[in-house]
């Protein structure tokens, strides 16, 4: 699944860089209150120097080789979360209204949905283990987003507007799913089930419409 | 520094930045994946553009205007600028509460109006 | 030996005869309209803070329901837009209109009328939106970005959107005018010996402020505009056109906004600094250099905002948002060089500059992550952002605010305010706000979205969401502090000088609190030599004495 390995990369990369340079400015800070206790025992005035140009320049160097390289992999972790569509094996309209959702199973007659108020009756959207889905998000009345946090993707669905995402889930099980964009009194209840399922399960609720 | 830097150059190289980013986002979204492509894209640019060309106006006024000071004396009048507050809080209200409250606004307009055609002699 | 200053002829300050509330409401001065500013700037901050205090205790536990979801939304949109338009952006504007005349030696403002009209209509811009909540609906339930369709009449019925339209729009017209009559001030009618190297850090801040402000805040009217009409007609809102340009509008004015309420109080914070360590700002020409980069390239930001809209040119937002990093990290070395070889007095003022530098980091470094769409596909809309932007708003610029209000309030008044009570409340917002906003990364990383009125129990959310309600308590027991400590040094009235802390900018110069025209024939313009020019005086003077005793 491109978007879970691309953020755990990413993420890990990236907090690491931000612990470093965290931990160098709190490492400077603390250096310079010693600094000026150190001072004012010795009973020296604060220092007069105001700039210091040359370390100033080698600094933004430095700042703007670790830019590129941010930048650098900001742009590939992308390009593996969108790379060019790969022939997906089945294709779900997953449409959001106030407060639901509601799933189409494209050139097949299956149509599911759900009650969002409580847990017990919430939606499902239904994919096979390891084959590419294809996701067309849209919205009939408001902003809505669809948010998978165990497989960290998400995507807004707008009314008159169709957005797709390409996903392949690896393994079976079942994941919470929210909606991501305000819309509405009962946004925090609209959550629904992704589940994946073995592809001869899958086909035979394709068939049956009753996972 | 002492020497480019002025009022007007400021804006200047603010302009100068932005008019240098709006073309890289040209350039993406001639380019672009992830929805760059199309009438978003295009929109974005706009958006982008016409801030930019804003800037160059502020820098031709900043440019335009004179450094001028009219004395020391208090300004005359400032109810005026509270009555017109007053008129244009009270014509966007009407967008709750209907049409009637930007007719009702004419009043503060008007005070504001005479405030400002007849001046009170005593300060 | 100093070159003989061509003093400007100067009146002394004719006594006002009479002195009382509609003198202060109808004042032309730019003191009283920056103090009227960051009064109702400040009376904002309580109010929308109470209002947030009630969410998180709502929050503390799975399916409370102290607020219905309803009220819920209500209070949030109102914290939302309360605290952006209607606090911490008129307090850095405010904090500018009242010093940035003083700094640059101008007798006045430019056009203070219109300044005058941007604070009433900032005024009236604030009654509209809580209005909304005395109406038969509500105040609006849309949150602060009043996303449409949403936010149209088909979705959001009753006058509460519409009070917001109104206000929102109201306000951001205010600091428009305000931010256009600062920054010709600033620009063009410095006293003459001002050249623009030679102005404070501070009123760099502002001016490249008020250059967001005229560049952004124009977009924000036009997609009020938008949803203005689709309060009127929704039934062309169904379209996606609408909806997206809205989106893009809005946050060409919304991304520039955080800076809005930020770089002001990056300027507190270097003045802070300087200050209190006894030392010139470090770093001044990169200093002033990366603020103009950095302001500039801030508008280029907007879209990473819509990383997750699927319409947007993600890899170009990552771009320039990342970019942001090399100017941030130019100020961040002017910080910890001031701070280097300085001789530290541990005001409150300073205390909160100190504390801004890690906190604000903490909103940076974050920033730098959700600018990674594979990393904002995931926490986009989630507590992670909210902890992000908590860290740059409240830790960051709030801290900044309270840096330069300690710093400047006795200039201001003329009276102290009591260091131990200001100790006491910067210790109780510094627990307070690491308690509260720390969790909510963990949250958004655990996969729990903002804009939720309650969440079900066995979610994962109850631990961390009571920790972080705990933590909103302690910052505000650290704003009734705050509040008690105003009420005290009212009553105390200890005076301050012209100039209690040795700092070193030109408004330090004349009388606390400033004549009518900011300088007169007892307190004229020095001449500036730099940009800090009291510094520069008081190295002469100690030299001077040096050489005297050598002799």
């Amino acid at each position: 699944m491109p978007f879970r390995s691309a953020f755990s990369q990413l993420f890990t990369q990236d907090t690491i860089i931000a612990w470093v340079v965290f931990g160098l400015v709190i490492v400077a800070m603390t250096g310079a209150m010693g600094y000026s206790w150190y001072r004012g025992r010795k009973g020296m005035g604060p220092l007069k120097a105001a700039e210091a140009n040359r370390l100033e320049l080698g600094y933004a160097g430095a700042l703007i080789g670790m830019v590129v390289f941010l930048v650098i992999s900001s742009f590939a972790a992308n390009a593996k979360d969108y790379p060019d569509p790969p022939k997906p094996a089945v294709t779900v309209t997953v449409t959001g209204y106030q407060w639901c959702w509601r799933f189409h199973y494209e050139g097949t007659p299956v149509t599911s949905s759900g009650q969002c108020q409580g847990l017990r009756d919430l939606p499902v959207l239904e994919v096979p283990i390891g084959q590419p889905v294809r996701l067309n998000v849209t919205a009939t009345d408001v902003l809505h987003a669809v948010w998978v946090p165990q497989w960290r993707f998400k995507l807004y669905a707008y009314p008159g507007h169709v957005n797709s995402i390409t996903i392949t889930i690896p393994r079976a099980g079942r994941w919470i799913a929210r909606c991501a964009q305000l819309c509405g009194v009962y946004h925090y209840e609209m959550d629904f089930w992704l589940r994946a399922v073995p592809p001869a399960t899958f086909q035979r609720f394709l068939r049956t419409g009753r996972p | 520094m002492e020497r480019w830097l002025s009022g007007t150059s400021v804006v200047l190289i603010w302009g100068a930045l932005n008019t240098i980013l709006a073309a890289v986002l040209a350039g993406f979204t001639a380019a672009g994946r992830v929805g760059g492509a199309g009438p978003a894209g295009a929109l974005a640019f706009a958006i982008y553009a016409a801030s930019a060309t804003l800037v160059f106006l502020i820098a031709l006024a900043v440019w335009a205007g004179r450094r001028r000071l009219r004395g020391l004396k208090q300004p005359p009048r400032p109810a005026t600028a509270v009555m017109l507050a007053l008129a244009v809080a009270m014509a966007w209200i009407a967008l709750a509460v209907g049409p009637w409250a930007a007719y009702m606004a004419a009043a503060p307009l008007l005070v504001a109006l005479v405030l400002e055609v007849y001046p009170r002699t005593s300060p | 030996m100093t070159a003989p200053v061509k003093v400007v002829p100067f009146p002394s300050p004719a006594e006002e005869e009479r002195d009382g509330l509609p003198q202060w409401l109808l004042t032309t001065d730019h003191k009283r309209i920056g103090i009227l500013t960051i009064g109702t700037a400040l009376f904002l901050f309580f109010l929308n803070g109470a209002l947030a205090l009630t969410m998180r205790a709502q929050l503390a536990q799975p399916n409370l329901h102290i607020l219905s979801p309803q009220a819920y939304l209500q209070f949030m949109t109102q914290h939302g837009t309360g605290m952006i338009a209607l606090t911490i952006t008129p307090l850095a504007i405010g904090l500018g209109v009242y010093l940035v005349p003083l700094q640059v030696g101008a007798p006045r403002m430019a056009a203070p009328r219109a300044a005058l009209l941007g604070y009433w209509l900032y005024v009236f811009g604030s009654l509209a939106l809580i209005w909304g909540f005395v109406t038969p609906t509500g105040g609006s339930q849309d949150g602060w970005w009043g996303y449409t369709p949403l936010s149209s009449g088909a979705y959001s019925q009753g006058e509460g959107m519409s009070l917001w339209t109104a206000g929102t729009f109201l306000a951001a017209v205010g600091m428009l005018l305000m931010s256009a009559t600062m920054l010709w001030t600033a620009l063009r009618m410095r006293a003459p010996h001002v050249t623009l190297p030679r102005m404070p850090v501070f009123t760099w801040t502002e001016i490249v402020t008020c250059l967001m402000v005229l560049s952004g805040f124009p977009s924000l009217l036009l997609g009020l505009g938008i949803v203005a009409a689709s309060r009127v007609d929704p039934a062309r809102f169904t379209t996606n056109g609408w909806n997206i340009a809205y989106q893009n509008l809005f946050w060409f004015y919304g991304h520039p906004v955080v800076y809005v309420m930020f770089f002001p109080f990056v300027g507190c914070v270097a003045e802070s600094l300087a200050t209190f360590t006894g030392r010139r700002f470090f770093g001044y020409k990169g200093t002033v250099l990366s603020l103009l980069v950095f302001a500039a390239g801030s508008m280029s930001v907007w879209g990473h905002h819509l990383f997750a809209s699927g319409q947007n040119v993600n890899d170009y937002f990552s771009l320039t948002s990342i970019f942001l990093t090399i100017p941030a990290g130019v100020e961040y070395f002017g910080f910890l060089g001031t701070l280097w070889g300085g001789r530290f007095r541990y005001t409150t003022s300073m205390l909160f500059a100190l504390a801004f530098i890690p906190q604000f980091l903490i909103g940076g470094l974050t920033g730098i992550l959700v600018a990674n769409p594979a990393i904002d596909y995931h926490v986009n809309n989630s507590y992670f952002i909210l902890g992000h932007f908590h860290y740059t708003l409240f830790a960051g610029s709030v801290f900044g605010f309270f840096a330069g209000f300690y710093l400047w309030f006795p200039k201001a008044t003329g009276i102290m305010l009591n260091e131990r009570l200001g100790k006491l409340h910067f210790l109780l917002l510094t627990i307070g706000a690491n308690t509260a906003f720390i969790p909510m990364f963990f949250l958004g990383y655990d996969g729990m979205p903002r804009w939720m009125a309650t969440y079900p129990a066995g979610a994962g959310f109850t631990t961390l969401s009571l920790i972080s309600s705990i933590g909103a308590g302690i910052i505000g027991l650290g704003m009734c502090v705050f509040a008690l400590n105003l009420y005290e040094s009212a009553r105390a009235k200890v005076p301050a000088g012209p100039n209690p802390w040795l700092a070193h900018t030109l408004e330090w110069s004349t009388s606390s609190p400033p004549p009518r025209f900011n300088f007169n024939l007892t307190y004229p313009v020095i001449r500036v030599h730099s940009y800090a020019p009291l510094l520069n005086l008081r190295e002469r003077a100690l030299a001077a004495q040096q050489e005297r005793r050598e002799a």
